[in-house]
């Protein structure tokens, strides 16, 4: 099986639901590059160069770069979706839903709803997500937590290249509008990526690693840091079972609960907030659903309560590291 | 010759009367308490609306604001489940999960506002897309009120139709006012029309009492949407009867503003002189269109008071549209 | 450095990249013989046990466990007591430095798959070994060429070997035209085809063998012989009840829980073969291509009697079954003809090739030595 990158993996997706649907459509800022200058037109292909080649391939009204205006084209992604279109709105920096907020949290998730069904609004929405860059705090947040709160949305984040693909083609097929999250320190990873186009449902989270001692539950790049906890922690004889939950809406927490079934102790890792965050969301219904098979309180490992810094050491100190993921194990394990 | 065919005139005139009748009847029956929230009456606007959509066949498009009900009226929507998603009783428009200010009839090309006032001219640009796209010529006109032209979503989004040349135009409701500020004052420039030429478009203000040119510069602009050569902005003004929602204390307006409104710059009273001047249309035959949009109305509110109320037994429907 | 003797990560089958470290069977300080069990390893979600090649005292062990190391990777070092630490410290850094330019080649070399275009579909497949005589691999509904790696791997020390993977399967094309056994023949001849195989021993699982025994019966000139693993001929019986839920089983819950009656021993539907499976099923079309295969290749065939099948080969046949086989029961073997020879398992299934390896895998070798 091929080896590709994630952002092979997004371009592949692209481009397979791009053929066989007309109506899929990609719009953003320089998702092509080019427009209005006088050099290469495709001269990125998206900022980080996660539509490269597609304009080439569907040309302008499918590949269309938009004005700097996450509100007017995100409000048009709305309206070309109601009418049948297929959009993918490419907000680039999942910070940047602030500059669209009323289509992102009034409008979108409400279209159907609001008109008693009359509408549909198939949309993704997909964005970077993520510190690790040095992008600064306003191009490095973690807000997947925030989309999930709006009933209505579904909020999708890969951990590699593999589901990346699968995730993205299941995403642009729903008829529900989709958040599409694309971790930063992702985008070089690599995986088994079949050529051929492929799904993979919303809210199934996937065994990374299986064992007896503790379950972990992360997503997207916190599954590469806890993979890296979990290998540490096998040395010492600690057997962690790691969940990938891909999903954050839908949640998968039968899987969760199907696990503490059998370790009894749950360590949740996330580079969000640790107030109103992804971690507390899952501790509580967990704690609601599984409160029988917990050996302990869980443990949630998250970024500290105060914004990025530029400086590496600041983004050092801000995602949560297999060190901090090891200690916690250790603490719920009670050691 | 007649410029305009007997049918547009007898339709647009009916649309009209209806908003005119079922508006003030609302005014009545809020007082009674059976309303639920707020409602935004059109009453005196009903020339803007209707002036879009007598150019209207299936497949296209009216985007409305809050002040919803003329608009979706103006459209042909059925005034009883009008009524019914207003009084948020069962055979409304929208199941009762809309209301007043987010009515929305897809069947006959109303397509309701969403939250952020403006948001419809930014949403009228991806129906404008999605024409465009398939080579389709539908007309698509968002109406956005002279306060809310102001909002950042509208300017980015006339800013982002010229520059893809979408085939939509964007309708200023200029009655004057913002809720209780006067767009004398909040309007930069006096004249939403005037900042068209800013976006290298054409942009047109209109007397909203008279019906005829609203109708023709609505006209106007939509074959210059079909020719391709993308958006524009009408800009109509003519202020509202009622006030920015019912209940509310309209200090702010002039004493004797609204009498001389209903006297003066009445878009009904100005059709039926225009008309029946020109010989287009007969006071008898004006009078079997109020009769019959009095007893629409009548007929609406007899149903809607004995329809029983939206319960929330589907509460959980319509939330996605796919498996969740 | 005399007396320093390395012990790598094998290279199990021609596609095997790397293993994973599941147990250390030799402790440091221990004496090994050639032929010892020393290390388990896991490749292709099949564990396997190393045995030594050498003899000599374990001195250092290299590897961690749970860890992924490429194939020829140093694991152990074997040397006598004379070598001091020092040394045996010098001999695995030389290691790592000249291992690590063998990495940069292989990188450079690149690993894709390999395709042979048969009836304009992509069929791929894993070629090991060569010379005669050749040896084919043909796994079941729901199966890949890699479970076949260690199977493999034993036979490609006769002679040539080639696994290959269906339409619907693994790296194969997703689609087929009717998915009957003449077209699924067809894929398999092409195949041998392409490397230029006359004629070769024919092992095949569940469908598997069910195309197996279809070639040697209409292709005999193509079969130098068939070992059937878990099914007879055309005609032979699968449970409706694993068909159907296999083919419906969606969700991960839904696909594990459907593979359950392939084993005896429930705790063999990894979590990695529940996985495998699922990728497969997801691809567009695949459950299709599937579903076609099931039908066409198999419950339109229910009427038929595989024994008539049987009977018209001409050449050697092995049959191999799990006593407690869920999917094809036992029964299936009622009436088999005196010239095949039948090997029933107890304490296994369907998935009988894995449940009891060693076994079959000699098995085999004796029926390759036998029918040549």
């Amino acid at each position: 099986m091929p080896i590709k990158t994630f952002r092979q993996a997004i371009i592949e997706a692209l481009d397979s639901e791009m053929a066989r649907d007309p109506g899929v459509f990609l719009i953003g800022e320089d998702v092509a590059g080019g427009t209005g200058c006088e050099g290469e037109i495709d001269a990125w292909g998206s900022p980080f160069g996660q539509s490269k080649g597609l304009y080439g391939k569907y040309g302008p009204m499918r590949v269309v770069d938009a004005t700097l205006t996450e509100g007017a084209f995100t409000a048009l992604g709305l309206g070309a979706a109601t009418q049948g279109m297929r959009p993918v709105v490419d907000l680039m920096f999942n910070d940047f839903f602030s500059t669209s907020a009323d289509q992102v949290v009034n409008q979108i998730p409400k279209q159907h709803f609001l008109f008693g069904g009359q509408d549909k609004a198939p949309m993704v929405i997909k964005a970077n997500h993520g510190a690790g860059v040095g992008a600064g705090a306003q191009h490095s947040q973690a807000l997947h937590s925030i989309f999930t709160y709006f009933a209505g949305l579904k909020v999708v984040m890969p951990s590699n290249a593999y589901d990346c693909k699968g995730l993205l083609i299941q995403a642009i097929r729903d008829d529900s509008p989709v958040i599409f999250l694309e971790p930063k320190l992702l985008m070089d990873s690599t995986a088994d990526v079949p050529d051929e186009a492929y799904t993979i449902p919303f809210g199934e989270a996937e065994y990374i690693t299986e064992g007896d001692d503790v379950t972990i539950v992360a997503l997207g790049y916190m599954v590469t840091i806890a993979q890296k906890a979990a290998a540490a922690l096998a040395k010492q004889g600690i057997e962690v079972e790691l969940l990938d939950l891909r999903t954050t809406s839908p949640l998968d927490l039968d899987t969760i609960v199907e696990s503490l079934e059998k370790t009894g102790r749950l360590v949740i890792v996330d580079e969000g907030s640790p107030r109103c965050g992804f971690a507390s969301d899952v501790a509580a219904h967990v704690t609601a659903a599984a409160f029988e098979h917990l050996k302990a309180a869980p443990k949630m490992v998250t970024a500290p309560f105060t914004q990025i810094g530029f400086a590496p050491a600041y983004e050092q100190a801000y995602i949560p590291s297999p060190e901090r993921v090891e200690a916690a194990v250790k603490e719920v394990m009670g050691e | 010759m007649i410029p305009y065919s007997h049918e547009m005139l007898t339709t647009a005139y009916y649309r009209m009367s209806l908003i005119r009748i079922f508006e003030d009847r609302l005014h009545v029956e809020f007082q009674t308490g059976d309303i639920p929230g707020f409602i935004h009456l059109y009453a005196g606007q009903e020339a803007c609306a209707v002036g879009c959509t007598a150019h209207f066949k299936k497949g296209d498009w009216l985007l409305g604001t809050h002040r919803a009900h003329g608009p979706c009226l103006a459209t042909g929507a059925d005034p009883t489940a009008t009524m019914a998603e207003i009084y948020g009783r069962e055979g409304g428009l929208c199941h009762g999960r809309g209301g007043t200010a987010h009515l929305h009839c897809r069947e006959t090309g109303y397509f309701g506002a969403q939250s952020g006032v403006g948001s419809g001219v930014g949403i009228a640009n991806g129906l404008g897309f999605s024409a465009k796209s398939r080579g389709e010529t539908p007309k698509i006109a968002a109406l956005v009120g002279d306060a809310a032209f102001n909002q950042g979503i509208v300017q980015e989004s006339l800013n982002l139709a010229a520059v893809m040349k979408l085939p939509v135009v964007t309708v200023v409701e200029n009655n004057g006012y913002g809720q209780a500020t006067g767009s004398g004052w909040a309007l930069a420039g006096g004249s939403a029309a005037l900042r068209a030429k800013g976006f290298s478009i054409p942009g047109v203000s209109v007397d909203g009492a008279d019906f005829f040119a609203v109708y023709d510069a609505m006209g106007e602009a939509f074959s210059r949407a079909e020719r391709g050569e993308g958006n524009s902005i009408v800009e109509v003004n003519i202020k509202r009867f009622h006030g920015h929602f019912e209940g509310e204390a309209q200090s702010y307006r002039a004493k004797d503003e609204i009498e001389d409104l209903r006297a003066n710059h009445d878009c009904l009273k100005n059709f039926r002189e225009r008309v029946t001047a020109e010989g287009w249309m007969t006071d008898s035959e004006i009078d079997a269109l109020d009769g019959k949009a009095q007893a629409a109305v009548d007929q609406a509110h007899a149903i809607v008071k004995q329809a029983p109320p939206v319960t929330a037994d589907d509460m959980f429907d319509h939330v996605f549209s796919s498996a969740y | 450095m005399s007396g320093i003797k390395p012990i790598n990560l094998p290279k199990w089958g021609m596609n095997m990249q790397e293993g994973k470290l599941v147990e250390w069977l030799a402790e440091e300080g221990e004496e090994i013989s050639e032929g010892d069990e020393i290390i388990e390893i896991e490749s292709e979600k099949i564990v396997n046990v190393m045995e030594a090649s050498i003899s000599g005292k374990l001195r250092r062990q290299c590897g961690q466990i749970g860890e992924t190391y490429p194939v020829g990777q140093l694991l152990a070092v074997v040397a006598d007591d004379d070598v001091s630490d020092a040394e045996i410290d010098a001999f695995i850094k030389d290691h790592e430095a000249s291992f690590a330019k063998v990495l940069q080649e292989r990188e450079a070399a690149g690993t894709g798959p390999t395709i042979a275009t048969v009836g304009g579909r992509a069929i791929e497949y894993a070629a090991a070994g060569d010379g005669q005589p050749a040896t084919v691999f043909i796994h079941g509904i729901g199966g890949q060429k890699e479970a076949w790696l260690i199977s493999q791997n034993a036979a490609a020390e006769l002679g040539q070997t080639v696994a290959i993977d269906l339409p619907g399967h693994g790296g194969s094309a997703k689609s087929v035209e009717v998915g009957d056994l003449d077209e699924l023949a067809g894929y398999v001849l092409g195949v041998m085809d392409e490397l230029g195989i006359g004629s070769a021993h024919l092992v095949g699982h569940s469908l598997g063998a069910v195309i197996a025994s279809h070639i040697a019966r209409h292709h005999p000139d193509r079969a130098k012989s068939a070992f059937l693993i878990a099914a007879a001929g055309p005609g032979t019986i699968v449970s409706p009840a694993f068909i159907e839920a296999f083919g419906k089983a969606e969700s991960r819950g839904e696909v594990k829980k459907a593979m359950m009656p392939l084993f005896v021993d429930k705790s063999m539907v990894t979590r990695d073969l529940v996985q495998a499976v699922l990728k497969t099923k997801r691809i567009e079309g695949a459950n299709a291509c599937l579903q076609k295969i099931g039908e066409a290749s198999g419950t339109q065939l229910s009427g038929l009697d595989p024994m008539e099948t049987l009977r018209a080969i001409k050449t050697p046949v092995s049959i191999v079954w799990g006593a407690e086989d869920e999917v094809c029961s036992l029964e299936n073997t009622k009436g088999l003809p005196d010239s095949v020879k039948l090997t029933v398992f107890d304490g296994a299934g369907h998935m009988v090739q894995i449940e009891k390896m060693a076994e079959v895998n000699d098995l085999l070798l004796d029926h390759i030595r036998a029918a040549d």
